[in-house]
């Protein structure tokens, strides 16, 4: 048995900034810094991963130069998933977006590569999309995708007010912000599929149990098999137009209400 | 994820037990194997073990005919206080050491990285059934409606297969389907 070396985001992000360091100074560097040491702070203990997603999508606002918005896209399935924003703004653009199935994020994510406009309002990638997001004043977009070694889970999506808002400094920016970032997503969403599934399995078997009592109630009562049990159960759920969990919990709650009013016994037979 | 017939089916019977329609486990477990192989090129799959009234319930998406793996991450579920304590994920790839920055970076999201543990879980248990326990959980709660029908009430239901185990030396699902095969020989239990 291993334990774990310590390298984690922190290490990897603390890379980057290493890496900054070295280089020349640039417009937004020390805010990347600030951004992917914040970035590597973050603990899906005590964030959900809607709020983990969203304070990504802050930091990414704070990291890059210019940047008044910015949102996060998972891909599920071919399709938008979840979606979290760090302005209300930003919601309003990516429905636009994922309504018309047009825009910058959709490009990002097909092409797996970084898409950067500023003027929206003419943009002719996006002839839906780009005028509705240019009479909403927003006239700059860098869309990023998030890439993992096999393909591309996400997206995040820069917005900006002013045109002409991010130049290739700014997009050299955000390519550095989404490497950790989607590192740190991707990791977050492993932890929240998997909690889900484990409260899910939990709550479905110890349903699951009630059913097997009154499967066993009426086995008892009835000389069925288990089998004859569970369907007479459906049955009875169809019928009733009752969920099958609800009906089992009224079988076996009559069931030990007789039997806390008796004082008559057998044996398990063992 | 190509789930095999007999996890699919046992997973929509746990669906059908759920209060709640718009969840669908099977759809959950294979959304989170799909995650999982898309984070990591060489991943195989996972398990998950749940404890319910002192039955581990493992729900596994290895192909049992598929490459082996090469190593395997534990990722106890604790932390969160609505998981019941015991609850555990193992994460299986083929490529030994594929899974090391993901046991570093999940140490750290939750902040507990000293107890997750690598290739503790080689070479994985490979079962018969889709979901081991499911059929052991089943005898012992018709078990137990069994002997509420008897008159006891589910604590004492309890007590008296836990006594009749310690005293067969055997174990409680052993006893449950031997009280469950005498209400009518040959019976099948449910879920098998």
């Amino acid at each position: 048995m291993k334990q774990t070396p310590p390298t984690g985001p922190l290490q990897r992000a603390d890379a980057v900034v290493d890496d900054l360091s070295q280089a020349p100074p640039s417009v937004g560097a020390d805010d990347l810094q600030a951004s992917l040491s914040a970035l590597a702070r973050l603990s899906t203990g005590k964030l959900g991963l809607e709020e983990l997603l969203v304070q990504v999508a802050t930091f990414a606002v704070q990291a890059i130069p210019h940047a008044d918005g910015a949102g996060l896209t998972m891909i599920e399935h071919d399709r938008a998933d979840t979606i979290v924003a760090s302005a209300p703004f930003v919601r309003e653009i990516d429905a636009i977006q994922y309504g018309i199935g047009e825009g910058p994020c959709i490009s990002a994510v097909a092409e797996r590569s970084t898409v950067r406009s500023g003027s929206l309002g003419g943009e002719p990638r996006w002839p839906r999309f780009g005028p509705r997001a240019g009479r909403l004043g927003v006239h700059s977009v860098l869309s990023l995708p998030l890439l993992t070694p096999d393909g591309v889970f996400g997206a995040m999506n820069v917005y900006a007010f002013d045109k002409d808002a991010f130049d290739r400094n700014a997009a050299h920016i955000g390519e550095m912000f989404s490497i950790p970032a989607a590192i740190a997503v991707q990791n977050a969403q492993v932890l929240a599929q998997t909690r889900r599934v484990a409260t899910t399995l939990q709550a479905a078997l110890s349903a699951r149990a009630v059913i097997d009592q009154a499967v066993g109630i009426l086995m008892s009562r009835a000389g069925y098999s288990a089998d004859e049990a569970f369907d007479r159960l459906r049955h009875m759920s169809q019928t009733q137009n009752t969920k099958l969990a609800v009906v089992a919990r009224s079988i076996v709650d009559e069931a030990v209400r007789r039997a806390r009013s008796r004082h008559t016994g057998g044996s398990a037979g063992a | 994820m190509d789930m095999s017939a007999g996890l699919a089916s046992d997973l929509t019977r746990l669906t059908e037990a759920l209060a709640y329609p718009e969840t669908d486990v099977a759809g959950l477990v294979r959304s989170l194997h799909d995650t999982l192989t898309t984070a990591i090129s060489s991943a195989l799959g996972l398990s998950i073990t749940v404890q319910v009234g002192g039955v581990a319930v493992c729900v596994s998406t290895l192909d049992r005919g598929g490459p082996s793996a090469g190593t395997s991450l534990e990722v106890p579920l604790s932390l969160w206080s609505d998981i019941a304590p015991e609850t555990r994920v193992v994460l299986y790839a083929a490529t030994p050491g594929a899974l090391v920055d993901l046991a570093a970076d999940l140490g750290w999201l939750l902040g507990y990285e000293d107890v997750l543990t690598l290739d503790a879980h080689l070479p994985p248990r490979r079962a018969d059934e889709a979901i081991t326990g499911l059929h052991e959980l089943s005898v012992i709660h018709q078990a137990f409606g069994v002997l509420i029908t008897r008159g006891r009430s589910p604590e004492a239901a309890r007590e008296e297969l836990d006594q009749a185990a310690i005293a067969s030396e055997t174990t409680v699902d052993v006893i449950a389907e031997r009280l469950i095969r005498g209400l009518r020989p040959a019976n099948p239990p449910l879920g098998r």
